[in-house]
């Protein structure tokens, strides 16, 4: 019974040496904080993906077409908008232009297509793409605060 | 009577002389270690999936007994693999923890390590500490 008494006194002591082991390499510790604001991916959708303006002729008239373009993101954020067209024919109103999302993270703006008929010639095909970009015009950038 | 009184004392003075003797207590004094991080947050600002970041240089200073070794651990609390970190600005960014070890001199030695976000990962804001830890290696007991 004494013999066992003293197995455990000894474990007992060698538990408070194992535990300032720590403390004998002079550990030191220094913290940093890392923070990022997650915004929404933008998405954009466009009420049409083809407008046909059927046969024209030079200098027909030719009705213009608003085309609604509807976009998610983050709420409150501003977004800015440009729309471009890589032919020669289509006419474009409202290219370019700012806006800011809801709190329901929708927004939407329009702009008109058009064709512009008075250099076409006989059996032209007119087939241009437009193309409708959008960014988010307020992101925030990086910071770093000193101690 | 007297006799049986006397006995028990003599033992106990060979006792005390066999207790006499000398040992000895070596130990050398060496510098706490000192580790100064100047930079206290980094904000990333708003990010989306997928959007590029630019890495941010973190320095810090290690001051420690001169020709010892001592040991640096850089780790994180975030588990989503967002927060990446590496020693070289452009290659071996990880989401684990930067273990290395280095040589005292005595003075003030700067490190640095370099942080960015794996965006493509996120889906949430990002909140998250770094954890830096620097303690002699190796001392001898």
């Amino acid at each position: 019974m004494k013999k066992l008494l003293l197995a455990a006194s000894i474990f007992a002591l060698s538990a408070p040496a194992m535990a300032s082991s720590n403390e004998l390499d002079n550990e030191k510790e220094a913290t940093l904080k890392v923070i990022a604001h997650y915004v929404e991916p933008l998405t954009v959708e466009l009420a049409f993906t083809v407008i046909d303006f059927g046969d024209v002729y030079t200098d027909s008239e030719v009705g213009t077409v608003p085309v609604l373009t509807e976009l998610a993101g983050e709420p409150l954020e501003e977004y800015s908008f440009k729309i471009s067209s890589d032919g020669d024919y289509a006419t474009l109103e409202n290219t370019s232009g700012t806006g800011a999302f809801g709190v329901d993270g929708k927004g939407e703006f329009y702009f008109v297509v058009g064709l512009d008929t008075k250099d076409l010639i006989e059996d032209q095909e007119v087939n241009e793409t437009v193309t409708v970009s959008v960014t988010y015009s307020g992101i925030a950038t990086t910071t770093t605060t000193k101690s | 009577m007297n006799k049986a009184l006397l006995l028990p004392l003599i033992f106990l003075s060979t006792l005390l002389s066999a207790a006499d003797g000398q040992f000895y207590i070596n130990g050398q004094a060496i510098k706490d270690i000192s580790i100064s991080l100047g930079v206290s947050s980094i904000n990333f600002g708003d990010v989306y999936n997928g959007s590029q970041v630019e890495s941010v240089l973190v320095d810090f200073y290690v001051n420690a007994e001169d020709s010892y070794d001592y040991r640096v651990q850089i780790s994180n609390d975030d588990s989503s693999g967002v927060l990446q970190m590496s020693r070289s600005s452009s290659t071996g960014y990880t989401g684990n923890n930067i273990t290395y070890i280095n040589t005292a001199n005595g003075s003030n030695q700067r490190h640095e390590f370099y942080v960015d976000l794996a965006t493509e990962k996120m889906s949430d804001k990002l909140s998250a500490t770094i954890f830096l830890m620097a303690l002699y290696n190796d001392i001898p007991e």
